[in-house]
């Protein structure tokens, strides 16, 4: 247990729990991202900075499902620090408090770099969210009972703003209700589930593996065939498949935030989720 | 009929879900490590005496360093590691246990113990497993210096220094007993220091560099190695005539008394914004002074009347050699990747007298996936004075099962 008076270090494998933390956490806790929005979390280098970060941290919140199987075990291994061994203990993988889509009958690498566990981008869906925010709240007051009354002030706080804002994008988000939608990998899932949104295609092959041209031609017909009319990837993937795309068809090319920092309004969690509604309906809207 | 059909489908439904949650938490890896060289035959380095993982990747196809692992946290205190290693020497496929460690992962004051059979982590590459490498063999300087890599029984203890800044204190020791370690067997043979600190400049440049001492006790009638061929310390027919000018070659068990390295490495890493899939760069070097101190054995022809015979000679040395390499690789699309690599020895005498043993090596790699990479090689090498090898080499190189997470 934590000595009075002594705030919390919060480590984030991704930006999204960076600010979920920020919404969640006492004030004063110290809350560090090891990655940002123009970083693929699947390919994060254990660096010597990240060891000594996780050496000090008392909270370890990833989204897990093998997104950061690459390099969140070896800073574990390397840290040196008992308290973010285990989920028992400092360290919270959001895919284990939610229903994951996406998951495999059967799992070979045939299939690319596919994760058992299912797909691991869950903060793009705000129900989901909801569900984290309260799992997390759960974990701090396990790791710092004396401040629990904050977390859970906190926490009626957030989910009080949430839950008026989800109504809202639920709103907002009506006529996207249908719209097919091409994809860089399976990192907006959850989101096109939430908004009732149908991605037909994806720009990588299989999971993991750099769009190719054969494939891409294979996504052309798609396009074509089923009066596909956007595109989506986000700032960590490369943009010239999609602008590709856009060059041989009237499909929009668009990159969006994916996470906090993903652009200049993404900001929080809140105008995260804003920002993607806004901008899906505006390219939808120019079609 | 169907019914039967669905029970069926429960059931070994239910069956693959047990086992599935039994092994949640193993690892098992395998990686198959194969290739075909064009090469000479290994002369060796200079006149050091070396074993024969010294000689690098062998001519023709080989299946060198498959290797199988096994890893799992054992409890909440500990993880377990198994690495089984496939090698060939002589046309003979021997297995080879490279790791059967132990480590805590729950010490108190920011310690960390590891004990069993383990790859020392002195320098920069000596931790890390071959296959990950950005060549298919290892520089020069550590086939020479560290047999390719050096692992053995021990015990490593090392400490996180609490600072905001990153730095590692460890120290190990061995038992001596595999190359370039030869102890008597009782007790302790080799024992190692290193600190190894790093850092980001921004967020695109990340640094790490180490400085590490390993001392071996060695004694040549504790030796034992795959020596390259029995009679490989006299002189060969073909060396004969160069004997002069070239100094003596010597076997790998040769040296009995005090060997010390002090090693310093450095690694810069770089990526657009930090982002490592679609492009990265990586510049290494380690440097090592090696010093020897105690007698080398030789063996001198003698006549006498009609008899020639060898006489067994040990000679004092007190001798200090140094060698280097640097490489870089660059990764240009998710896809490819190029490397060049330079490494150099400067040997003192009776090793060598002047020549200096370099190999320059130039590689283009295609990796489909994170999981296989498929490598052509270029080596100009002049490990040996009055012969330059080009050896040209394809690796594939693939990695079947757990994803294993990378040190930086």
């Amino acid at each position: 247990m934590l000595p009075a008076q002594a705030q919390l270090n919060i480590f984030a494998c991704e930006p999204e729990y960076a600010a979920l933390a920020k919404e969640l956490a006492a004030d004063d806790a110290n809350i560090f991202s090891a990655t940002t929005a123009k970083q693929d979390p699947h390919f994060v280098q254990a660096r010597p900075s990240l060891i000594s970060k996780m050496r000090r941290a008392d909270v370890v919140i990833c989204a897990g499902a093998d997104l950061e199987i690459g390099w969140l075990p070896m800073l574990q291994m390397k840290s040196n620090n008992l308290d973010v061994q285990s989920t028992e203990k400092g360290l919270f993988l959001a895919s284990d408090h939610v229903e994951n889509l996406d998951i495999p009958v059967k799992v070979d690498r045939s299939m690319g770099d596919v994760h058992e566990l299912g797909n691991p981008h869950v903060h793009l869906d705000p129900f989901r969210v909801a569900d984290l925010a309260t799992a997390f709240t759960a974990k701090l007051v396990q790791l710092d009972v004396k401040n629990s009354e904050v977390y859970q002030h906190n926490l009626n706080d957030f989910i009080k703003r949430w839950q008026t804002a989800t109504a809202k994008w639920q709103q907002q988000a009506k006529p996207l209700k249908g719209l097919k939608v091409i994809a860089y990998h399976s990192s907006f899932k959850y989101m096109f589930e939430f908004l009732g949104m149908q991605q037909v295609g994806d720009l990588e092959p299989k999971p993991g593996l750099p769009p190719t041209s054969s494939h891409l031609l294979s996504v052309l017909d798609i396009v074509k065939q089923q009066q596909v009319k956007l595109v989506v990837y986000t700032g960590y993937q490369d943009e010239k498949a999609a602008n590709w795309l856009q060059d041989k068809t009237d499909i929009l090319s668009l990159q969006l935030p994916y996470t906090v920092g993903g652009n200049k309004h993404a900001k929080d969690l809140f105008s995260l989720m804003e920002q993607h509604i806004s901008m899906l309906l505006l390219a939808s809207q120019k079609q | 009929m169907k019914l039967s059909k669905l029970t069926t489908a429960v059931v070994l439904g239910v069956a693959a879900a047990q086992v599935n949650a039994a092994t949640d938490d193993i690892n098992v890896s395998a990686i198959i490590n194969v290739g075909y060289t064009d090469r000479e035959d290994f002369q060796g380095i200079a006149g050091y005496g070396v074993d024969d993982h010294a000689a690098g990747l062998k001519n023709g196809f080989w299946t060198d360093h498959t290797e199988i692992a096994i890893s799992a946290p054992i409890d909440d205190m500990f993880f377990g590691k198994v690495t089984m290693v496939l090698d060939e020497h002589d046309g003979e496929t021997e297995v080879e246990l490279e790791e059967a460690f132990i480590q805590t992962t729950a010490m108190p004051y920011d310690l960390s113990f590891r004990a069993g059979r383990f790859l020392s982590n002195v320098g920069y590459l000596n931790g890390k497993h071959t296959h990950t490498d950005s060549f298919a063999d290892r520089p020069l300087v550590y086939r020479a210096f560290m047999n390719g890599h050096y692992y053995d029984d021990g015990a490593r203890l090392s400490w996180l220094a609490p600072t905001d800044a990153y730095i590692e204190l460890g120290t190990e020791v061995f038992k001596g007993a595999t190359m370039p370690a030869y102890s008597d067997g009782e007790g302790i043979g080799a024992h190692s220091l290193f600190v190894k600190t790093g850092g980001d400049f921004n967020e695109s440049n990340s640094w790490q560099v180490g400085a590490s001492y390993i001392g071996f006790k060695n004694d040549e009638a504790h030796c034992s190695s795959h020596d390259h061929g029995e009679d490989e310390h006299e002189p060969h027919a073909l060396d004969e005539e160069h004997e002069e000018d070239h100094g003596e070659a010597f076997g790998a068990c040769d040296f009995s008394g005090d060997k010390d390295y002090y090693i310093v490495d450095a690694t810069w890493k770089w990526a657009p914004n930090g982002n490592y899939k679609y492009q990265n760069f990586t510049l290494s070097a380690e440097y090592f002074l090696v010093e020897e101190k105690g007698e080398l054995h030789h063996e001198e022809e003698h006549e006498e009347h009609i008899n020639v015979f060898d006489e067994d000679h040990h000679d004092e040395i007190d001798v200090e050699h140094t060698g280097y390499y640097v490489s870089g690789v660059y990764q240009f699309t998710p896809n490819w990747a190029a490397g060049l690599r330079y490494s150099e020895i400067d040997f003192d005498e009776p090793y060598s007298d002047g020549f200096k043993p370099k190999v320059s090596t130039a590689m283009l790699e295609y990796r489909h996936s994170h999981f296989s990479t498929i490598r052509l090689q270029y080596s100009q090498d002049k490990s040996t004075e009055h012969f330059t090898d080009d050896q040209v080499t394809l690796q594939f190189n693939m990695a079947l099962g757990a994803h294993g997470a990378h040190q930086f």
